[in-house]
């Protein structure tokens, strides 16, 4: 057994690229811009889309205060500039009237975060967990979604037909007992299957 | 200065093509004679990401047509960036061809045809839009098709002969590419799988994980999965990717460009020794 201790990373940019590639690979979202804006008047760490709402992602690697500060700055220095940014980026880029989403990316969230911000703003809010382990050379990124009302975490960790639903494989018709035996083989130690 | 009309179209794609580490002509040779229908379909399908699906089909689609195969890509994926028309842009030929339709055309190299199907559609089989010419040989002719992202689409599509399935090393993943590998065979038993990694983090974590898996595929159905390798990610992945040129394009030689050519040619290796595998034998 490994245990991972996780790390602030020392590049930003790095993460911030790093973080691209997952949102990238796993929400299909396109990147658009990297470091909007200035510290001064507010910056975006990434402008993205998927043809569908505008993404303002915001990426803390250590307090959750300074990225919500930066990301509500950052969407205020957007708001105020859209006019110039309508001129820079053509609407097959970016279409930058649709409807802005914040992300925000954090080590940590306290309790109730996502329900807090969705009460407080008129704006969609979307958070993720972001940990860096490994070394500052060779960094591993686990990043996974908050979900409203913490979802997760009340869901039964063994009910296998959520699975199904999530995964979209109703129609393998796996049963339960085929799935369990699939999670042991990928979890046996020597590869003893395979012969 | 007045810009001068461009001669020689794709000669420099090509020239970086043919300088590649891969030997062209002696695979050429040696690959098994394809039988007389020619046609030859494979499926590629990530559960996961259908960017990853379409970046592989269209670096698949280059490396064939480098080994002088006629391909015609079938886009089943969803409308947006991430389709192979949209991934292969800086070198798309102009051409008066439908809006559905789009064509590569380098120096030297048999076209690559890319069809692009509406919602709903499922592949049917057949020639699709590239039909041979009389005295023209069809054989070698590759069909790739980009597949739809989801299980009904293999259900409901004709039966396809090779599948690759690219899938990430999690728990869920790899369950859904489990599922996805079922309904594969429940559709046609004489399906040959071919396994793609994304995301193993070293090639030991991929052995052992292809190991795993593939054992229990041949404990549960007694088929084998052949294992093409592990897909990288880089910053030139994503950056040919922006630049909507496929990376097998690219000078140099980077760590993603070097995993998608040899992804492309161990299933190339893998398909000319079963030789003789058309879409109509299954």
């Amino acid at each position: 057994m490994r245990y991972l201790k996780p790390m602030v990373p020392a590049d930003h940019e790095q993460m911030t690229k790093t973080c691209a590639h997952w949102f990238r690979d796993e929400l299909g979202l396109t990147i658009v811009e990297y470091h909007l804006g200035n510290a001064f008047t507010g910056s975006i760490d990434m402008l993205a889309t998927d043809r569908k709402s505008v993404f303002l992602i915001t990426v803390s690697s250590s307090r959750l205060e300074d990225g919500l500060l930066r990301s509500l700055t950052g969407y205020w220095w957007f708001q105020v500039n859209k006019d110039f940014l309508c001129r820079v980026y053509s609407k097959e880029e970016i279409d930058l009237s649709l409807p802005p989403v914040i992300m925000i990316l954090s080590p940590t969230f306290p309790p109730e975060t996502k329900s807090i911000l969705m009460q407080a703003l008129k704006l969609p809010v979307r958070l993720f967990r972001c940990l860096m382990f490994g070394t500052q050379a060779d960094p591993e990124l686990y990043i996974e979604e908050l979900p409203p009302h913490h979802a997760v975490e009340e869901r039964a960790p063994d009910d296998l037909d959520d699975l199904r639903r999530e995964l979209s494989i109703e129609r393998a018709g796996l049963t339960d007992g085929e799935i369990r035996d699939f999670q042991a083989a990928l979890k046996t130690e020597a590869p003893s299957l395979d012969v | 200065m007045k810009e001068r009309p461009k001669l020689g179209r794709g000669l420099e794609d090509v020239s970086q093509h043919y300088l590649s580490r891969m030997p062209q002509r002696d695979s050429q040779r040696n690959a098994a004679p394809s039988p007389a229908t020619g046609m030859r379909a494979v499926g590629v399908c990530h559960p996961g990401s259908v960017l990853m699906q379409s970046c592989l089909i269209a670096n698949l689609a280059l490396e064939l047509a480098k080994r002088h195969h006629p391909v015609v890509v079938q886009d089943f994926s969803p409308p947006g960036d991430a389709r192979v028309r949209s991934l292969m842009g800086s070198i798309l030929a102009e051409d008066d061809r439908g809006p559905d339709q789009a064509v590569v055309r380098l120096y030297g190299l048999p076209e690559i045809v890319i069809a692009e199907a509406a919602a709903g559609e499922v592949w049917c089989g057949g020639e699709g839009p590239r039909k041979t010419t009389p005295g023209e040989d069809a054989s070698g002719q590759y069909h790739l098709v980009n597949v739809a992202g989801s299980l009904n689409f293999i259900l409901e599509s004709a039966a396809i002969p090779d599948y690759i399935l690219l899938t990430k090393t999690g728990e869920k993943p790899l369950i859904q590419a489990y599922a996805y590998i079922k309904v594969m065979l429940e559709r046609s038993s004489a399906s040959k799988l071919h396994l793609v990694l994304d995301d193993a983090p070293t090639k030991d974590d991929a052995d052992l994980i292809f190991s795993r898996f593939s054992g229990f595929v041949r404990h549960r159905h007694g088929l084998s999965v052949n294992f093409l390798g592990s897909f990288v990610s880089d910053e030139s992945l994503e950056r040919s990717i922006t630049e909507k040129r496929p990376i097998v394009l690219v000078p140099g030689r980077s760590e993603a460009g070097v995993s998608i050519a040899n992804i492309c040619s161990r299933f190339l290796e893998a398909v000319d020794h079963t030789g003789g595998h058309t879409a109509e034998g299954v």
